[in-house]
């Protein structure tokens, strides 16, 4: 691929980064919005939190703004870009395994059974949908 | 034969046989066939993990370039930094589809095949996982079992299409292509946010359900052709001038005119 239109497709998948990470951040206030209203059901997805993996492509702009930016931000890429990639990504997997293990326990302390989401059929992504029912699993 | 051998005989034809299995064994294999598939999820990333510590390891975590250019019609990798402290690739320069730089996931020829065998592993295991349940799982039918097969292939293959697209643009992109994992890190995390994506679409819009019911009327239809073929054959057999009379032909058997 010339550099051009890498250049161009990277800041395509920078700019569909925006609304991925929002969804996530929209689904974790939504879950709390369901928990304080004490809703009947709250549906709930555990790999939602992996959807933050999409602001990789912001650290990488930030990235190759500083390398190009002059000598010193070179050398700055040179050193740390490695260490900065590689540590995102890890907190990234960290914070997609804890926040879901986190609202979970929340969930369980108001009383809610964990049933299987009957609209799921076919899953190829991390995590599963669960549905959290006050009443049993027996009329969703 | 005496009627108590056909009696024995009619039971034997007419057999069969139940396996009471309690709630327990049944939500422990439901169990397991999630787990399961919550696994081969993570098998590729984890392939690809592997392969970006690799480069890691090849190239050390402060990076020396990478450079991909073009010379004379071919596409070459370019090392700069101390080679001798290289152990598989010594050199400083490679063509784009040497074995040893498609191997070690560096350069777009070897971010797509990183890619590809992702697909492939992938793939083999849904299916797999969807074979079992289908065999295991009286209640599942074929149309079901299709379905969702159907639906692991179209997201497995747009979640590998789009994966590759991220990992060649950055690895052909200033400043950050020369990073040697930061092509293999996009590809991962565009991979696992495009299967996530395309989850909760199937979800929204119910595609596997629709594929589901696509297959049943396929099978519905399949089904009454069979029935109006099977119908037409039987009344030919019964009736050989039929086919004469119908091309205007004498009715040698019935008479004729």
């Amino acid at each position: 691929m010339d550099q051009k239109s890498a250049q161009i497709v990277f800041v395509i998948f920078n700019l569909l980064a925006i609304p991925v990470v929002i969804f996530a951040f929209y689904e974790y206030f939504q879950v709390n919005a369901a928990m304080v209203r004490k809703d009947e059901v709250i549906p709930f997805d555990t790999g939602t939190y992996y959807l933050l993996l999409a602001s990789i492509f912001w650290v990488m702009w930030v990235i190759q703004y500083i390398g190009k930016r002059d000598e010193s931000g070179a050398r700055f890429v040179d050193k740390y870009a490695n260490f900065i990639l590689i540590g995102w990504v890890i907190g990234i997997l960290v914070l997609a395994n804890l926040v879901p293990y986190y609202l979970q326990e929340k969930i369980h302390k108001l009383g809610y059974i964990a049933c299987d989401d009957p609209r799921e059929i076919s899953r190829i992504a991390k995590g599963a949908s669960i549905l959290y029912s006050k009443a049993g699993c027996a009329n969703l | 034969m005496n009627m108590e051998d056909k009696l024995v005989g009619d039971l034997k034809k007419n057999e069969q046989i139940l396996q009471i299995v309690s709630v327990e064994d049944i939500q422990k294999e439901r169990n397991l066939k999630s787990r399961t598939k919550d696994a081969s999820a993570w098998v590729a990333p984890v392939k690809d993990s592997v392969d970006a510590a690799k480069l890691i390891r090849e190239f050390g975590i402060k990076p020396k370039k990478v450079v991909v250019k073009n010379y004379a019609g071919k596409q070459y990798i370019i090392f700069k930094g101390y080679p001798g402290a290289r152990k598989v690739l010594r050199g400083t320069r490679y063509l784009a589809d040497n074995p040893k730089v498609v191997r070690m996931a560096v350069g777009p020829k070897g971010v797509i095949k990183s890619v590809k065998s992702g697909f492939v592993i992938t793939v083999v295991l849904s299916v797999g996982i969807e074979i079992y349940d289908h065999f295991i799982n009286d209640a599942t039918t074929l149309s079901e079992f299709l379905g969702t097969v159907t639906s692991d292939l179209v997201k497995i293959g747009l979640s590998s299409i789009a994966a590759a697209a991220a990992g060649l643009a950055v690895g052909s992109a200033a400043v950050i292509g020369s990073i040697a994992a930061a092509p293999l890190i996009a590809a991962i995390a565009v991979g696992v946010v495009t299967g996530l994506l395309l989850n909760h679409i199937d979800k929204k819009f119910g595609a596997t359900a629709a594929l589901i019911k696509a297959y049943e009327d396929l099978g519905v239809k399949l089904r009454e052709i069979k029935y109006e073929a099977t119908r037409t054959y039987n009344y030919l057999e019964n009736n050989p001038g039929a086919l004469m009379r119908l091309f205007g032909g004498p009715g040698i058997f019935y008479g004729g005119y």
